[in-house]
């Protein structure tokens, strides 16, 4: 009993592996410059939503928030989708687990990012 | 009366070794739509010695050797008693399975330098033949050969023994088998039957063979009526570790120690080879060593644990780890080291020359019954060249399978006698009917004992005729094992069945042995130490008569390639 | 030797026994025992129902495997001295269904092993040898992962084994590998589908407690990895 483990979307299992650790390096600058800002920078700083505004503002620092936004959330749906896989789901090419979590992303990606670019 | 499940096939292949393995493949890719069963005793590709094989397989590659000389060679080294068109047909073939091996099961053995495959030199050849992988040369060989089985629809039942042969008219119909896990029988009705399970030299006290080989095939075959060859021929390995009571001991270390220049000690520190073989020393045939070994020994020149030592240290630590690393490793388990210190060893039951005689296409005497492997007898004649065992084993295997297909596609389905079946099977079951009786594993000892002293090494009218007389006693008294619990997967309810069937294969061992008026290869009598090639260039062949009597024969061989007077 | 070894035993008998059972034996320790002479002293001498498998003794067809004092280990091969302690506590390999006491059955080991197309297929038809110098690279690449005695040691230490049913396992991983990386396969390609899944390579996280327990020191971790690098970069390797 063969089971062929390919899929339409074509090597998906290998490129999200590859992401996986490529987010995961891309979260260690994201998040380092996320907690900088927040909490190093300044330290004891009170954080308002004005400033947050006004950091938001300046472009470079946007699309740091935006990256974080996108690669914590693949990193973390993806890993959610492993850890699952670990359990036996998502077995012998089905692949309505990756549909979820992708659409999830997406909807809070979109979400988020929304959210992120009205403050510009 | 109780009705025994049965199955068909076309082919039914008992035994998972070199020669089963590779009946299998040849069986099913010379026609896919055979129904091929291969039932085996252990795990499929695990049990066997085919995969305990250190040191390598014979086989002619170089411009510079040659078929005669390997056959010269193997009819030397069996003291010219060798079936010459088997022992011809082992070298020929062996050069065309060597190469299926590598190219078609996928097996990759050692290379030179050049890239060229490597052929180590192995005693008793006049030619460096013996290809292998290191010193493990088995296990790649059946792994590989197991892998191919996956690829294709051949039913394997694993830890299914044969119990006994079904014969009607002189035609073996199919087999009863024994589910070792469930303790329940089953019959597979079969066109034909490959017997390949390996022979009988567990039965003594010091062996080498794997757990499960208690020369099953001899003692069916026997039981069914086919026709023997050579059995007086059993074949001690000199070199067997010696490792107290762990089960390690008897376990070989392998012929390539002495191939490369290991010495031999006794406890006196004398290299006593120069005795017993001046010219060739320690690079003497098995036959030789180990009589020499075992005659050092019995004169009281052995080691405390009644050994002698092999050393190879001299060859250089580094030499020794890289180039015989699997017995390294094992030796490291007993607490020493082979690469700097010699090492207790003593010679160990290790391969039956004799068995079922057969043709060139392994056929025996029985309609339906093919033999390859050890199970066969008269390659070899009265001694086994190191590393001519697998490439029989394989070479055989493929000729089985081969005939086997060929046979089936022409004859119809046999009949059976389903009330001998039940009878045969009223008797396996007896031991638990007994509420006292004999100890399996008491008697297996006594076996041991007795084979290791009387059939053993060197023997003497007195002893094969005390042996006798003991045997007799002795299949009686098997008869009377005692065996209790569950028939599940009843290890003591297997050793009853095991002792059985070697007590059947050592009485025919000592009656041809006793036949033997002269000392050949293997065969050493105290009391005809000679070889005598005016009266003894003969075989002897055997089989049953009436319930289990015992006929034998004598007959010329026939030098139908070479003479004894053209090896100098 | 005169000192005793207290020697745990899961027991179980299909159809007789509701639920498994252990039992304690006393064995006598004999020198350089190992665990295979302890078991074997058991069955003769102590209680003739144990059932346990075991065949070649030294080492080489892996049907002894055992879990012995906490991880798996060829019974044969494991050494009282080496174990440090006189308690002994040997159950079944994990991981797979028990058949009897310390027997174990080994279908869904080898049916994933089969998954993979474990079989040489070659690439062209040749009558001569491949002539492959010695120590070429391409060799010593796979030639020490190629030594696999399919003992399921490593099989049954892996916890994505023991949670995912459908995972392929280092065994049958590692064996892909071997045909993967041999240049005379012909079928790389095909088998670098076959583990490319949710079932196949991308579920080793990286445990490496197959290597931990492999009596022949392969390293079922690393051949992953090589095949994880090949599933991705495939394309450039040129088995895609």
């Amino acid at each position: 009993m063969k089971q062929t483990m390919e899929n339409k979307i074509g090597n998906w299992n290998a490129i999200a592996w590859l992401l996986q650790r490529l987010t995961a390096v891309g979260l260690l600058l994201f998040l380092g410059i996320h907690f900088w800002l927040l909490h190093y920078r300044h330290p004891g700083e009170v954080i308002t939503y004005d400033s947050v505004l006004m950091r938001l503002r300046f472009q470079p620092l946007l699309l740091a928030d935006l990256g974080l936004l996108i690669f914590g959330l693949f990193h973390a749906l993806n890993g959610l989708q492993a850890i699952i896989q670990d359990y036996g789901f998502g077995a012998g090419g089905k692949r309505g687990l990756g549909w979820i979590l992708l659409l999830l992303g997406l909807v809070m990606g979109l979400l988020g990012g929304f959210a992120l670019w009205q403050t510009f | 009366m109780k009705h025994i499940s049965q199955t068909k096939a076309d082919i039914l292949i008992l035994g998972s070794g070199g020669a089963g393995l590779l009946a299998a493949l040849h069986a099913y890719d010379t026609d896919p739509s055979l129904n091929i069963i291969l039932a085996v005793k252990g795990l499929a590709g695990k049990s066997g010695c085919t995969r305990m094989v250190q040191g390598g397989y014979n086989v002619v590659l170089d411009p510079e050797d040659s078929h005669e000389k390997h056959f010269r060679d193997t009819i030397k080294g069996g003291g010219f008693i060798n079936n010459q068109e088997l022992a011809w047909t082992l070298v020929t073939d062996a050069t065309k399975v060597i190469h299926e091996l590598e190219n078609k099961v996928g097996c990759f053995f050692d290379r030179r330098p050049d890239g060229q495959v490597h052929q180590k030199a192995f005693a008793g050849q006049c030619f460096d033949r013996t290809v292998h992988r290191g010193d493990l040369t088995g296990i790649e060989i059946i792994a590989r050969l197991r892998d191919q089985v996956f690829a294709r629809k051949v039913r394997i039942l694993e830890e299914c023994r044969a119990i006994d042969l079904l014969v009607r008219d002189g035609r073996v119909g199919g087999v009863l088998l024994l589910d070792i896990r469930s303790g329940e029988p089953f019959i597979v009705r079969s066109k034909a039957v490959i017997l390949a399970t390996g022979g009988g030299a567990g039965m003594y006290k010091i062996s080498a063979p794997s757990k499960e080989k208690s020369g099953d095939g001899a003692a069916m075959a026997f039981r069914a009526g086919a026709l023997f060859v050579d059995m007086e021929m059993m074949q001690f390995h000199p070199t067997g570790l010696l490792a107290g009571n762990s089960q390690l001991t008897g376990s070989v270390l392998e012929e390539g120690l002495r191939g490369a220049g290991g010495r031999l000690f006794n406890a006196l520190g004398e290299r006593f080879m120069e005795r017993y073989d001046p010219e060739r020393m320690e690079r003497s045939t098995r036959d030789q060593v180990a009589r020499a070994s075992y005659r050092e020994i019995m004169a009281g020149r052995g080691t405390v644990n009644g050994g002698v030592l092999i050393d190879v240290s001299h060859l250089g630590a580094e030499f020794v780890e890289r180039a015989f690393p699997g017995m390294v490793d094992r030796v490291k388990d007993i607490g020493k080291d082979l690469a700097r210190e010699p090492i207790e060893v003593s010679p160990t039951g290790h391969f039956h020359m004799g068995g079922v005689s057969i043709d060139r296409d392994c056929r025996s005497n029985l309609e339906g019954l093919f033999v390859a492997g050890e199970d066969s007898g008269g390659v070899h004649g009265s001694n086994r060249l190191g590393g001519n065992g697998v490439a029989e084993s394989t070479v055989f295997g493929a000729r089985a399978g081969d005939a086997a297909a060929a046979y089936v596609s022409e004859v119809p389905f046999p009949l059976f006698d389903e009330d001998q079946a039940w009878d045969i099977w009223e008797e396996t079951q007896r031991p638990f009917t007994f509420s006292q009786g004999e100890d399996a594993y008491a008697l297996n000892q006594e076996l041991k004992n007795l084979t290791w002293e009387k059939i053993g090494v060197v023997r003497t009218k007195e002893d094969l005729e005390q042996a006798l007389g003991q045997l007799d006693e002795m299949e009686e008294r098997a008869q009377q094992i005692k065996v209790s619990g569950s028939p599940c997967f009843n290890l003591e309810w297997n050793e009853a069945l095991n002792v059985r069937n070697l007590i059947a294969v050592a009485r025919m061992i000592a009656r041809s042995a006793l036949m033997r008026k002269e000392s050949r290869g293997s065969h050493f009598r105290l009391d005809f130490p000679q070889t005598d090639n005016a009266q003894w260039l003969k075989n002897i062949f055997l089989k049953r008569q009436g319930a289990k009597e015992i006929d034998l024969y004598t007959a010329e061989v026939n030098f139908s390639r070479l003479r004894p007077e053209e090896i100098v | 030797m005169g000192s005793f070894l207290n020697v745990t035993l899961f027991r179980y008998l299909p159809g007789t026994d509701h639920s498994p059972r252990y039992e304690t034996f006393e064995v006598p320790e004999s020198k350089q025992m190992a665990i295979l002479d302890v078991l074997t002293y058991i069955q003769k001498h102590l209680d003739r129902s144990l059932t346990f498998r075991y065949s070649c003794r030294i080492g080489m067809c892996g049907s002894c495997a055992l879990f012995i004092n906490g991880r798996s280990r060829l019974a044969c091969r494991t050494l009282v001295d080496g174990l440090g302690t006189k308690d002994i506590h040997i159950r079944p390999l994990p991981n797979l269904p028990v058949i009897k006491d310390l027997t174990v059955d080994l279908t869904p080991f080898f049916d994933k092993y089969e998954k993979i197309k474990p079989y040489f297929i070659a690439k062209e038809d040749r009558e001569d040898f491949y002539r492959v110098p010695e120590g070429a690279k391409e060799r010593i690449l796979v030639d020490k992962m190629l030594e696999c005695i399919t003992c399921g040691a490593c099989f049954s230490s892996c916890t994505m084994v023991t949670t995912n049913p459908f995972y392929l396992g280092p065994a049958a991983l590692n064996r892909a590998f071997c045909l993967i990386a041999d240049k005379r396969d012909g079928a790389g390609a095909k088998r670098l589908r076959l583990v490319n899944g949710p079932e196949g390579v991308w579920r080793c996280h990286g445990q490496f407690n197959c290597m931990e327990v492999c009596p022949k020191k392969i390293i079922p971790t690393w051949s992953i990895q090589q095949l994880k690098k090949r599933c991705v970069f495939k394309k450039w390797m040129g088995i895609g």
